[in-house]
């Protein structure tokens, strides 16, 4: 295999074209992205994204995106800390992350 | 559309129009008829005094009224409410006058009105009835939400609550009565005023005023109620509750915020376990003295073998962490301690008063139920399953106390492995959608291709900021952290007794058999605040400790 050394950082695109290289352990606390970049076909073919580190995301926008990527970060930075600070959410935002937190999976508490 | 009679085109309004190249004034209407009479004149809009009156834009002096160059006003034709579509074409030309569409046919007629109305028997002008019904005010051109505000319904029984609490604050009464009138339903709006209530002081002569904090007093008991209402768990200054004898089948976790309360009446209700921050309102120094909880359907453990723990689970030693209340020598073999533990998180303050009390609590735990757990879309994720509030299931199963929770399948072996305490990304949303004070509304803002369970979870908050009357979230029973959906919830039956400080004694609540267990309901807001192992008999962190030891074993 060519991806014996898979790079540390991928690549989150949004649907307006931000691109976020995020660590890719962070990324992972994502079912729906750990999915994406491991889960392999019948032939034992791992999928586009796998294969570039790039996954896109037609469906949520550059502003919404950068949210996620910081509390994918907030979630790396504090996974093991006693005393866990808060992340402030904008108002503004709060739908649509959301939304988003509901389409990566992020719910289950780990 | 096509039946729609034209109507005829409007006279340019004003007549007058100033015409800037020649510097004077043209009258249009004039010249009009002038030209040839031919010309049919055109319908007069104003036939008599009833009809909408025509305003000019004087009222409004702001620039736009004068358009440049000419000298001229807008007009404006009936009342303010009926402009709204004057107001929102913002026409700059502002010289056509717009007049409400008439609604009935109506001939012209030559009706010469002095302004003075002359009534008479014989004149019923059905005509001018017809011409007066207000035409239908043109549908706002902003989007609206089209949700309608139910006014909340109130009951006879609370109205008269009402009465009595605005009674009891008017007149600075600090017990407020409301024993037996019938309440079957009592909102948060009844209750909230009480949270500005102030002591009328009593000013005698030769005594200095003082200001003092009030100790309010709520009676409400052998009423039909169901839920109590959230509200009543924010008055800071609450000191005697009483919801004897109601339907009521569980307490608000906002219970932790009363700690003033000295008396809690909750016999003879359908309470099926108590909040858990119960037991932090008997952490040292507690004000809270009376506590009557039987009788209740409360939840039993499986296991029926509960013996009262032995009162030395963990022996005395003596550090400076601690805080020795009482020492008694028993028959010369043994000693009674009673001691606090400053490592439990007590403050600095605790010494001092330590001369105030004459007896404080102890809680022992005897049992836990299994963690129910959930995920944050509020989907319970485990085998284990709390009771819905409508079940009759009275006994739950129980898990060993000295080892850790079981945790799900799904969880057991997660991508992380270690609990960690942060809280997801769908929890932080869901908490800065309860901090909107839209957050009724907004279901209605989600897309429509939305998934159903994220309105279901908003509508859930609604529901949770109403129980509690406050923003929807409840404290973790381990770090106090605010969580809108706690991972897990558990039940944990503990033996609570009141000490007596000057002699070590246990007090009236005794631990006996035929005194059972009280279960307290307990949540997690992440999986790094799941219960500890524990020994069966360990004391409440904050509590007072108490253990005989042998003489022997002490000198040793």
């Amino acid at each position: 295999m060519d991806d014996s050394a898979p790079s540390r950082y991928i690549t989150l695109v949004s649907s307006d074209d931000f691109e976020f290289v995020v660590l890719r352990d962070a990324a992972m606390i994502s079912p729906m992205i750990k999915s994406m970049l491991e889960r392999r076909g019948p032939a034992g073919m791992s999928l586009l994204e796998a294969q570039t580190g790039r996954c896109a995301f037609p469906e949520i926008t550059g502003q919404v995106l950068e949210k996620v990527v910081e509390y994918f970060h907030y979630w790396y930075k504090n996974r093991n800390r006693e005393d866990v600070p808060d992340m402030d959410i904008p108002v503004e935002l709060c739908l649509e992350l959301l939304m988003a937190a509901d389409y990566l999976q992020l719910d289950s508490k780990s | 559309m096509a039946e729609e009679p034209t109507l005829p085109t409007l006279p340019r309004f004003p007549a007058v129009s100033w015409n800037s190249g020649t510097q004077s004034f043209n009258n249009t209407r004039k010249r009009v008829r002038g030209d040839g009479y031919d010309v049919a004149a055109p319908a007069p809009f104003f036939s008599n005094s009833s009809d909408p009156a025509v305003f000019s834009s004087d009222d409004d002096p702001s620039l736009e009224n004068y358009t440049q160059g000419r000298h001229r006003k807008k007009r404006y034709v009936g009342s303010w409410y009926q402009q709204q579509q004057l107001a929102s074409s913002d026409s700059a030309l502002g010289d056509e006058v717009r007049l409400p569409k008439p609604t009935g046919k109506r001939t012209f007629q030559r009706t010469a009105d002095s302004g003075v109305w002359m009534g008479s028997d014989a004149s019923t002008d059905l005509e001018d009835a017809a011409g007066l019904e207000l035409p239908q005010p043109a549908p706002c051109r902003l989007p609206q939400l089209n949700v309608s505000r139910q006014p909340a319904a109130i009951s006879e029984n609370e109205e008269f609550a009402r009465d009595l609490v605005y009674k009891a604050l008017e007149n600075g009464e600090e017990d407020v009565n409301l024993t037996s009138i019938g309440l079957e339903d009592l909102s948060n709006a009844t209750i909230t005023p009480l949270s500005e209530f102030a002591c009328i002081p009593t000013v005698t002569e030769g005594v200095p005023f003082v200001q003092r904090d009030p100790s309010l007093k709520i009676y409400l008991a052998q009423n039909p109620l169901r839920r109590a209402p959230g509200a009543l768990f924010n008055l800071e200054f609450l000191t005697v509750l009483s919801l004897r004898n109601t339907k009521i089948t569980e307490l608000s976790p906002s219970l932790g915020n009363l700690r003033n309360l000295k008396s809690l009446n909750v016999s003879l209700c359908r309470l099926r376990c108590l909040p858990g921050e119960l037991l932090e309102l008997m952490t040292y120094p507690s004000k809270l003295e009376d506590l009557l909880l039987d009788p209740n359907p409360f939840y039993q453990p499986d296991t029926d073998d509960n013996p009262i723990p032995d009162l030395d689970p963990e022996l005395f030693e003596d550090s400076k962490d601690i805080i020795l209340l009482h020492e008694q020598t028993l028959n010369n073999t043994a000693v009674l301690r009673t001691w606090l533990d400053k490592r439990d998180g007590l403050g600095d303050g605790v010494q001092d008063s330590l001369s105030d009390l004459t007896s404080t609590w102890r809680a022992r735990i005897v049992a836990r139920s299994p963690v129910q757990f959930m995920n944050s879309r509020g989907a319970i994720i485990s085998k284990f399953h709390l009771p819905s509030a409508q079940s009759d299931l009275k006994v739950l199963e129980t898990e060993d106390l000295t080892l850790p929770p079981s945790l799900p399948t799904s969880m057991a072996h997660s991508s992380t492995g270690e609990a960690s305490r942060v809280p997801s990304l769908l929890e932080l949303a869901l908490k800065s959608c309860s901090q909107t004070s839209q957050l009724p509304l907004l279901p209605a803002y989600l897309p429509d291709d939305a998934p159903p369970h994220l309105s279901e979870l908003l509508r859930r908050i609604v529901v949770q900021q109403q129980t509690n009357a406050n923003l929807g979230d409840l404290p973790c029973s381990n770090c106090r952290r605010r969580t809108i959906m706690p991972v897990g919830q558990w039940v944990e039956w503990w033996y609570t007794a009141r000490v007596s400080l000057a002699t070590g004694q246990v007090g009236p609540m005794v631990e006996d058999s035929a005194r059972k267990a009280v279960p307290y309901m307990k949540r997690a807001c992440s999986l790094g605040c799941l219960p500890q192992p524990r020994k069966v008999g360990a004391h409440f962190p904050g509590t007072v400790r108490t253990c005989v030891t042998s003489i022997q074993a002490d000198t040793e």
